[in-house]
């Protein structure tokens, strides 16, 4: 799963948002490393409907522009958490790895 | 409606119909909202990815649908095929027409220099451009005569080259001939002349073709490229259209664009042995890709115009398929639309 499509899954986890709410959801939960641009953004929301992950949960009409908001679905939620426990899985060996690394330098 | 919205919805083109249906509106209210107060149009980073991403869309597939790929794959190299086919037939219209039958005659005689029994044939090739040749009998026959009659009828002639060939006595006998011959042009046609005489018999041939003019490759290469997205084009269209139709029209329309591809992969085929012929061509006869369409049977177990045919019918079938699809694709997904704001 890339970055993009994990930041987008993770952002509709908590509730159900619009586009721009989630290009700001997804800047915040990156810290501000990930930027989506609108075009990026539709592109995948499309392809993640298409995969089932996401569904549309309502619309709404704001200054007779139309926002329409996205949900996670169940089976959505299952793959976000797969993939947290991939990541998790990742993270825990990178770490142990680290810590095996023998100290370096020193002596001159 | 406000200017930077407008400019939105222009750059919003850049998106199939389907999905401009479909997403455009909240794409346009995102693009709003992200936008700085007082901005009127927008940034050039931003137009261009949008620009992208809309293309990107237009190539897109459904996701999870292995034979939409395996069919899109198909039609790609189906769309190559006849593009390179176009390609070489638009480059055809840059040959002179062959001449007609007197010319040919008055050719072939200022060729011999005279001779009797005169006899001429027109051949439509599955591989190559149209030739007309015409032979004579003669007793003698000087070459470097030749080339000086039709020098002075303004005839570009080339060096005279031996020649070797082969005769059959009474059809059983093979006798062995040496001959000789030289190619000469005028007006982008291209005429080679033989001539094989014996103590026996003799003979002056000519055969006519329109010279390369070297517009045939880079027209097939660049009708095979737009051949090539727009075959990847209609399957991506065509894919997203079956989705949301009634099971009965899906199968119908997925039935004729199957019976399409069947017919359609033979000429294809032959198409890309075309490609293949000219871009490994050695002599100066001038291969097309277009010609495989002829009134020629292209395999030995082909009918004359087989693979017209099969084009033919292939077509009525994908026409069949796209209309059974209907104009339009899915309309905006369900929502609950409420007011607010």
């Amino acid at each position: 799963m890339q970055e993009p499509t994990f930041l987008i899954l993770t952002a509709l986890a908590a509730e159900p948002l619009h586009g721009y709410g989630v290009i700001q959801s997804v800047a915040e939960l990156s810290g501000g490393d990930v930027k989506l641009r609108a075009g990026t953004l539709y592109g995948a929301l499309d392809r993640l409907a298409e995969q089932a992950l996401i569904e549309v949960d309502r619309e709404e009409a704001v200054d007779g522009r139309l926002r329409r908001y996205y949900k996670l679905t169940d089976s959505g939620a299952g793959a976000l958490s797969a993939e947290v426990d991939r990541l998790r899985r990742n993270a825990s060996a990178a770490e142990k790895q680290l810590r095996r690394r023998p100290l370096l330098g020193g002596a001159a | 409606m406000t200017a930077l919205e407008r400019r939105y919805r222009v750059l919003l083109l850049a998106y199939p119909g389907r999905y401009r249906r479909r997403h455009g509106r909240e794409i346009v209210t995102t693009l709003m909202e992200m936008a700085g107060d007082g901005q009127t149009r927008p940034g050039a980073a931003d137009a261009w990815h949008l620009f992208l991403s809309g293309l990107r869309q237009r190539f897109r597939l459904p996701a999870r649908r292995p034979l939409v790929w395996v069919a899109a794959a198909l039609i790609t190299l189906i769309g190559g095929a006849f593009g390179a086919a176009a390609g070489s037939w638009v480059a055809g219209q840059t040959y002179p027409d062959l001449p007609g039958d007197a010319t040919v005659t008055a050719l072939t005689r200022q060729a011999a220099g005279g001779g009797d029994d005169f006899g001429m044939t027109r051949s439509s090739s599955p591989w190559f451009t149209d030739t007309a040749s015409g032979v004579l009998n003669v007793p003698a026959w000087d070459p470097a005569a030749a080339q000086g009659r039709l020098a002075a009828g303004g005839w570009h002639v080339g060096a005279i080259q031996d020649l070797a060939g082969a005769a059959y006595r009474d059809g059983v006998d093979r006798v062995e001939l040496h001959g000789s011959g030289f190619d000469a042009t005028r007006d982008g046609l291209l005429m080679h002349v033989a001539g094989y005489v014996t103590a026996e018999h003799g003979t002056v041939s000519t055969a006519l073709w329109p010279a390369d003019t070297g517009a045939l490759r880079p027209l097939m290469f660049a009708g095979a490229a737009i051949g090539l997205i727009l075959g990847w084009l209609i399957a991506a269209a065509g894919a997203y259209r079956l989705r949301g139709r009634p099971a009965g029209r899906r199968r119908a329309a997925t039935a004729l664009s199957a019976l399409a591809i069947v017919c359609l992969a033979a000429p294809a085929f032959a198409f890309y042995i075309n490609v293949m012929r000219v871009l490994h061509a050695s002599g100066p006869i001038v291969n097309t890709v277009h010609s495989a369409l002829n009134a020629s049977p292209y395999w030995s177990y082909s009918t004359p115009r087989m693979l017209a045919l099969l084009t033919v019918a292939g077509g009525a079938f994908a026409v069949a398929a796209w209309a059974v699809l209907g104009r339009r694709g899915p309309a905006e997904p369900p929502g609950r639309v409420t007011a607010a704001g």
